[in-house]
């Protein structure tokens, strides 16, 4: 089944072409990698998808929904969630208020106790349980990923968008969080995207599938051995050698 | 309901309770403490907007002249009918300042930071201007009622309502501010706030109807600004002057407040409104027409040195110990 | 007919009292276009350009065109003053710290200053003639501060194209990460801004003194800060230059409201006129927050 499909979908800054009337479709609980080299409209295509932005041109649909025009908030509790490359963590709150945050709003329905239990659950899935109550400003830029990712696990998506989630972690905390995030999707049925801008180890062990993004526009995509050893993906990035 | 988490309401309790029995026992004591009170319910109701969402209205003293309006036309059009005139006159209060700050935040509250503030700045110079320039409400000469207030109700319920049963109101508002106060803290809308306050754009992906709370905040912190003007104002000085009401100065001694014991936290504005209280009542007495010029340079230091204010400041301290549990 | 003719006449005297606004607020949008900060005590920093301004003369004798330069230095040393004390601290808090310090520093201004010159209203009288055009009678004197308003905005563009320190603030102002990268001192650009926004302040309140030759007063302040928040907002906040031309829009715009106002029965045309002009700062700020007068 279809989960998230953008149709043609154009953002412009200024002059600038971020993302270039791109069509992609995310079937439920699939794993995808979305990767490409800076700037070349990935961040700007999770804004798009979660409403930061509205597109110039084409729809979005999620589950069966055109959500093209809904703010934010309204998309969120049908089952999106995303982290952002840049951590964003409401910083006077304490872990656990940042996690319960997510519980809280990201569903549709939630109280104040049970979304406390329920960040609880996903810091101990995450492996930040240590870190409960400690205020999330105090947080290493590692650590913040982490919460991030703990916060939009809460948040019960049927789809997760992760922005360069991995970049920079200890390669067994890479292994760590594949394994959960395999899980999730076995069982809740839960669709990943994952975002890097590097070709990296990580995105060949968990996608299935692959697209490259290059210059605002959908180079090629298909399945993950095959796209990463394609010479035009190889040529964009600079003759580098993958996998 | 979870009681536990009311805990915070013990100390405000406690110094309450302190406060009105000096007042009540100490010979010339009730008029200061009725002072202080003032500050802390100027603090208490402004913190549930400034304080919960970080959004700076600078128009916020708006409100309490509305509200000012409202007891003074209750007053003055319902004055012949005895008593029920102060009920109408709070109610049409908080009616009217709830009105505006709906108005207000349906459209201003699009806007952030400076322009927010500055646009809160022009509701506030216009709406005083307004009432001068089209003379609504008596325009420049405002509302005297005391000759009025003394024919209809008496000399002496005039004094009571003046010298006692404003003060008293006033203590219950800031009471009742505060209990608001910790109810939203503990439910959904205390983390909705939390989040906008730190990062807006964030709290709208995370779910967060960003303007549907900050909206409820602003109404509610109104509504109790509009209370105060009514009864601090109205009720115990007896008139109204549009340049009295709309003074920006209060919106900025309820910045300090908060500011100065914590913006967002329960205690904060009791401890800052107190503290603030007594220092500008001492000044002026030890110091007269000197107490600015000594404020300006502790608020500044306190801007730079202690921006989490008083009781950010313990709460810090005593995290992870069994007295966070009573400070909010 | 007589009202036309007091109409031309005080939309005359609005254009060169605009002038004088424009300058007055050029200040306040460099820092805030620089700093991101609004200067809630703007209007404290005329009030000691006024008072500059009636000391040397009443003192010294010395011509209030004079005292512009003393004005500035004053003001230039105050800016770094305040800015190395306080507002270095400051640059990366949140809105309600900046907004309370300068608001705080504003009244410590007028305190200090009331401690000088009492709280009374003082004014002083500087006559070299007027010039009478028709229905339009001027003293020469607001010509002159209309004359020294458009030098000064002038000098300053020039200092801001052709200055290599004055390109590097325009950079700061446009994208202040970018200027970073681009390897520009941005701390230095920050206080040498924050100097240049009070010093010409502080000398825009000597111009001032010339409009209202007995309002000097310690509390004087406020009422400009006002008005220079709805000329900055139209100006677009952070344009020194939208400022200057819109300083001399609300300068036409309050002489002509307050003629056209005066009409009607029964109002104020004084409070009204004010009136009209914050409802158009709401309306700006609604529709186009960047200001009638900005670019994107
Ligand atoms: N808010 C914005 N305003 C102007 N330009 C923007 C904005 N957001 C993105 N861009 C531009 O759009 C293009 C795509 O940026 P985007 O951040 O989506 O790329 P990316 O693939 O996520 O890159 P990276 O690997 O660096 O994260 C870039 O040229 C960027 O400068
Ligand atoms: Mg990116």
């Amino acid at each position: 089944m279809v989960l998230l499909k953008l149709e043609k979908v154009t953002k412009k800054f200024g002059g600038i072409v971020a993302v270039d009337s791109v069509d992609l479709q995310v079937e439920q609980g699939e794993a995808l990698g979305i990767v490409g080299p800076n700037g070349s409209g990935k961040t700007t295509l999770y804004n798009l998808i979660s409403g930061v932005y509205t597109p110039d041109e084409g729809r979005i649909i999620f589950d069966g929904k055109d959500i093209t025009g809904m703010p934010p908030h309204a998309r969120t509790p049908l089952g999106l969630a995303r982290t952002f490359q840049i951590p964003r963590p409401f910083g006077s709150a304490t872990v656990r208020e940042n996690v319960a945050i997510g519980a809280m709003f990201g569903r549709a329905s939630m109280d104040v106790e049970e979304a406390l239990r329920e960040a609880d659950e996903h810091l101990k899935l995450i492996g930040i349980y240590n870190l409960r109550n400690k205020e999330a400003k105090l947080l290493t830029p590692l650590e913040k990923r982490f919460m991030e990712l703990a916060r939009a696990l809460a948040m019960k998506p049927k789809i997760l968008l992760l922005d360069e989630v991995m970049a920079g972690m200890h390669p067994s905390d890479i292994e760590k969080i594949i394994e959960t995030l395999q899980k999730i999707r076995k069982e809740e049925h839960v669709a990943v995207v994952s975002m890097v801008e590097h070709l990296m180890h990580a995105i060949t062990k968990f996608a299935e599938r692959v697209v490259v993004m290059h210059q605002g526009r959908k180079l090629i995509e298909g399945e993950t051995a095959r796209v990463l050893n394609d010479p035009r993906v190889i040529e964009v990035y600079l003759g580098k050698r993958v996998v | 309901m979870n009681i536990r988490a009311y805990k915070p309401l013990i100390p405000m309790i406690a110094v309450y309770g302190v406060l009105i029995t000096i007042a009540l026992t100490v010979d010339g004591m009730w008029q200061p403490v009725a002072y202080f009170m003032f500050y802390i319910a100027l603090g208490q109701a402004f913190n549930i907007f400034l304080g919960l969402t970080g959004y700076v209205d600078f128009g916020y003293v708006a409100f309490m002249g509305l509200g000012a309006y409202g007891m003074g036309l209750a007053i003055k059009n319902f004055g012949h009918l005895g008593l029920i005139a102060l009920p109408i006159g709070i109610f049409l209060a908080v009616i009217m300042s709830m009105l505006l700050s709906l108005a207000v935040g349906a459209v201003a509250l699009r806007l952030r930071g400076a322009y927010f503030a500055i646009a809160t700045i022009g509701v506030n110079e216009g709406f005083r201007y307004l009432v001068e320039g089209v003379r609504l409400w008596g325009g420049t000469e405002g509302m005297i009622l005391s000759g009025f207030m003394r024919k209809t109700y008496g000399r002496e319920m005039t004094n009571f309502f003046s010298t006692f049963l404003s003060d008293v109101l006033v203590i219950l508002i800031a009471f009742s501010a505060a209990v608001v106060t910790i109810a939203i803290l503990n439910k959904k809308m205390g983390y909705a706030l939390l989040a906008l306050r730190e990062d807006e754009d964030a709290a709208k992906v995370m779910g967060i109807n960003v303007t549907k709370y900050k909206i409820m905040a602003f109404i509610t912190s109104a509504g109790f600004a509009g209370l105060i003007g009514a009864t601090a104002w109205t009720l115990k000085l007896t008139y109204i002057f549009p340049e009295d009401v709309f003074n920006i100065s209060y919106t900025v001694e309820a910045i300090v407040i908060v500011m100065l014991g914590g913006a967002g936290t329960l205690l904060g504005p009791m401890f800052g409104g107190l503290i603030y209280g007594i220092m500008k009542y001492y000044l002026s007495v030890i110091f007269p027409g000197i107490q600015l010029l000594i404020l300006a340079p502790i608020l500044i230091a306190i801007v730079v040195v202690f921006p989490e204010g008083l009781i950010g400041y313990i709460r810090k301290k005593a995290r992870d110990t069994r007295l966070s549990e009573y400070l909010r | 007919m007589i009202v036309s003719e007091q109409l031309v006449s005080n939309l005359f005297y609005g254009a060169l009292l605009g002038s004088v606004y424009g300058v007055a607020t050029m200040g306040l949008s460099l820092i805030f276009g620089v700093l991101r900060i609004v200067n809630v005590g703007h209007g404290a920093f005329i009030m000691l350009g006024a008072f500059t301004a009636f000391w040397m003369f009443t003192l010294y004798s010395v011509i209030p065109i004079l005292s512009i330069p003393i004005a500035l230095i004053f003001g230039l040393a105050l800016g770094f003053i305040i800015f190395f004390s306080t507002i270095k601290r400051l640059i990366d808090a949140p809105e309600l710290s900046t907004l309370l310090a300068t608001f705080a520093i504003g009244i410590f201004i007028e305190e200090v200053a009331k401690f000088v010159w009492g709280s009374d209203y003082v004014g002083f009288s500087w006559d070299i003639g007027t010039l009478y055009l028709g229905p339009v009678t001027v003293p020469y004197t607001k010509l002159l501060a209309f004359l020294c308003s458009a030098i000064i905005a002038g000098l300053l563009y020039v200092w801001f194209t052709k200055t290599k320190l004055g390109t590097a603030i325009r950079a700061v102002v446009e994208d202040r990460e970018g200027a970073m990268v681009c390897g520009i001192n941005v701390g230095r650009i920050y206080s040498v801004s924050f100097a240049i926004g009070i010093g010409l302040t502080v000398l825009s309140g000597v111009l001032v003194t010339l409009f209202v030759p007995v309002g000097i007063n310690v509390y004087m302040g406020p009422d400009y800060t006002l008005k220079a928040f709805v000329i900055a907002v139209l100006g677009g906040l952070g344009s020194p230059w939208g400022a200057f031309v819109a300083g001399f829009l609300f300068g036409l715009f309050e002489n002509g409201s307050y003629t056209l106002l005066g009409l009607i029965p029964g109002v104020e045309p004084f409070a009204l006129t004010r009136f009209v002009a914050f409802v158009f700062l709401l309306i700006i700020l609604l529709i186009k927050p960047t200001g009638l007068l900005g670019g994107e």
